[in-house]
């Protein structure tokens, strides 16, 4: 008995507590009938957000505090917690007495009331919420629109040290990576190739930023700003900012490639200016000889002439002489004077090697004069073997007792050319073979013709050249002799003057064999 | 030279005495010419306009006054003397221009050759002998028809 009663009083006073728990909640409750969907209870908050009094409320069904449109949706509630005993459903409206409206959040459930089966159906005012959620929204609206107008990709990424998840994106982001590419190439900024390890504290603290330049496979370059920031979660975010420089690395390369050619231009010309130089040099330097060797030769032949023509005058004296001690009776008085007939013979002996020694000298006179003459700076038609033994008499100081000249002439057409240049380049060459020669050797020269043009040969036994200074004999200024020796001008006179022949020169050599130059000319030059 | 009357008299201007001396030395051996060497143009003029001179040689380069100079004032003195240049090499272009202008015989390079010069010489000799017979050819003939004339004048004096 005693337990009876005191069981009906801890219910009494429990039911007491959950009517004040239900008056004090915080969120409008209100008990409904399962059976005809008629509210039977509501809690003071219920009056307070719907505007009606618990005595108005009790009676109602449940849909009559929504706005009518809302019925249907009110009802397929009611239904389904009926059926399954839970449901809810945000975003609903309660009508309130007073015609204005507040947002609801309504979750419900069956529950068993003094034996009948009732649902309780919880409400929330979440008006105030949606509005703040609103205006979130709003904001970051207007700061996306203010972002998309920057012309260059902006996005952040969240949680990168553990879930990395795009949180924005601007709209030149992206364009830059969703626009026109296919989405094959599953290019996302956050994809990116090179995608960077996360950074390290220290490594932010130190620089707090990263820059790469990313290059995609459809051949755009961006240049990714990254920076890193924990923000107020907690959650380390990077800010990527990107620009497409790939128009911007064309145009450097360009310029770069600009650059490179207008160096080589540049060079190119310093080194026909050079050619030019060396060519004038040479050339004032042979103004120079020839007027010298004209004086010299007219200087020579002076002397020479007296010389050469005293010598003839002894030896027509001698044969007058001889004319007149063979007669018999002269004969026999010399005969006696053994001393006379010896100082005849020699007499005789010597006025022959005065006439050579004598032809000898005007024949050199006339080489230097050839070789060096002014007057035939202009086109002549010659024959190339002249021009090549006049040379030799020249250069036969440098080259006798030490390097033998082969001389195998063919049979060849004469050309027309400047002869004193053409000259000139057969004695660059000579002296550079006999230079070449340490000891004794040998150069051979040929003369042949080939395909229409004729090609003069120059082979020598000399040291060789090597490889990599075969490029660069022709080149004004270079040489391997020592300052003083070799002024390095030799062999670029040689190219200038064979270019200007329209003519090619070809070189062959061989470390320790020696070197074979081959100048080749056209037989028919226009004019 | 006694017996050289009747003997061609060659004039030869140098500058430098040792070409003189072999000129005269080859001359003398080879030939009964007179030689007269001079190593002064100008002194060899005074000498042509007042001397039978049969040829003339000069050389090219002196300091008083060059070959060309001098043989042309020769022409000017006796046009029918031939007259020889002797250059070196250096002035051999100039020397042919000259031949032309100038209207020399020849020319002779130096170091010459002594048969060429021998040649040379006698050549020009021959020359001036043919034109100086040619003239008096001429002024015989010139003579002998102005004796002709004469002789018509006379006769026609006669019969007017
Ligand atoms: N026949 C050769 N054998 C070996 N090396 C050669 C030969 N000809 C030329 N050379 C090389 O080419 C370089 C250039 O030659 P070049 O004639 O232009 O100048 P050089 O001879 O040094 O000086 P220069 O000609 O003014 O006296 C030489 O220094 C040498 O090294
Ligand atoms: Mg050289």
């Amino acid at each position: 008995m005693f337990s009876r009663k005191k069981e009906m009083k801890l219910l009494q006073e429990s039911e007491e507590k959950y009517r004040k728990m239900i008056e004090k909640a915080y969120d409008a409750i209100f008990t409904v009938d399962a059976s005809t969907a008629k509210i039977l209870e509501a809690n003071p908050k219920a009056e307070e957000i719907t505007g009606y009094a618990v005595e108005e409320l009790v009676g109602m069904n449940v849909w009559d505090v929504h706005p009518p449109e809302e019925e249907g949706a009110v009802k397929e509630l009611f239904d389904r917690v009926s059926e399954t005993g839970v449901g809810e459903c945000n975003e609903l409206h309660f009508l309130k007495k007073d015609g204005s409206q507040v947002v609801v959040d309504i979750s419900a459930s069956v529950v068993a009331y003094d034996d009948k089966k009732v649902i309780q159906r919880i409400c929330r005012d979440v008006t105030s919420r949606r509005e703040l959620e609103k205006k979130n929204e709003f904001q970051r609206r207007y700061y996306e629109q203010i972002f998309d107008l920057v012309p260059i990709g902006l996005g952040v990424k969240k949680d990168v040290d553990t879930d990395p998840k795009v949180d924005f994106e601007n709209k030149m982001l992206r364009d830059m990576f969703y626009g026109d590419l296919e989405d094959t190439f599953h290019i996302r900024w956050h994809q990116s190739p090179a995608l960077m390890a996360v950074p390290t504290k220290s490594y932010l603290e130190e620089t707090g930023a990263y820059a790469e330049e990313r290059s995609y496979p459809d051949g755009r370059i961006f240049l990714f700003t990254l920076n890193y920031f924990m923000n107020e979660e907690g959650s380390w975010c990077e800010v990527a900012i990107a620009q497409d420089i790939t128009s911007r690395k064309r145009l450097q390369e360009k310029l770069i490639k600009a650059n490179e050619e207008l160096e080589d231009k540049v060079e190119e010309r310093t080194k026909e200016l050079r050619q030019k130089q060396a060519q004038l040099i040479q050339a004032e330097k042979m103004a120079a000889l020839g007027n010298l060797v004209a004086g010299v030769a007219h200087e020579i032949n002076t002397p020479l002439g007296a010389m050469i023509s005293n010598n003839d005058v002894t030896i027509r004296s001698m044969e007058k002489l001889h004319g007149i001690i063979d007669k018999p009776e002269v004969a026999s008085m010399i005969h006696e004077h053994e001393e006379i007939q010896k100082l005849l013979e020699c007499i005789d002996e010597m006025s022959v090697v005065t006439r050579t020694a004598g032809r000898r000298l005007s024949k050199i006179v006339n080489s230097l004069r050839r070789f060096a003459r002014l007057d035939e700076a202009e086109l002549d038609t010659v024959n190339v073997h002249e021009g090549l033994d006049s040379t030799l008499t020249l250069v036969h100081h440098e080259l006798k007792n030490r390097v033998e000249v082969h001389k195998e002439y063919g049979d060849i057409p004469k050309v027309t050319c400047y002869p004193n240049q053409l000259n000139q380049v057969y004695m660059n060459i000579l002296v550079n073979a006999s230079q070449a020669i340490e000891d004794k050797g040998d150069v051979f020269i040929r003369t042949y013709q080939r395909d229409g043009s004729i090609v003069i040969e120059f082979r020598d036994s000399g040291r060789g050249i090597p490889k990599e200074n075969l490029k660069r004999i022709f080149d004004p200024g270079f040489t391997t002799k020592g300052t003083g020796v070799g002024t390095g001008l030799g062999l670029s006179i040689v190219y200038q003057i064979i270019e200007d022949h329209k003519g090619q020169i070809e070189v062959e050599s061989e470390v320790g064999k020696g070197s074979t130059f081959r100048i080749i000319l056209p037989i028919a030059r226009e004019r | 030279m006694d017996n050289g009357k009747d003997q061609p008299t060659i004039i030869i201007v140098d500058d430098e005495e040792m070409v003189l001396q072999s000129l005269n030395s080859i001359l003398g051996l080879e030939t009964s010419y007179n030689v007269v060497s001079h190593t002064s143009p100008r002194e060899a003029l005074q000498y042509i306009e007042s001397n039978d001179v049969d040829l003339v040689i000069s050389d090219y380069l002196m300091p008083e006054m060059d070959g060309i100079s001098f043989l042309a004032k020769v022409r000017e003195l006796k046009p029918q003397i031939p007259r020889i240049i002797l250059t070196g090499y250096a002035d051999k272009e100039n020397a042919i221009k000259a031949i032309n202008e100038v209207g020399l015989f020849q020319y002779i390079e130096k170091p010459w050759d002594n048969d060429d010069l021998l040649i040379i010489i006698r050549n020009g000799l021959e020359k001036q002998k043919l034109l100086k017979d040619l003239q008096e050819k001429i002024n015989e003939i010139n003579g002998a028809y102005s004796d002709l004339q004469k002789i018509q004048n006379e006769i026609l004096k006669t019969f007017v």
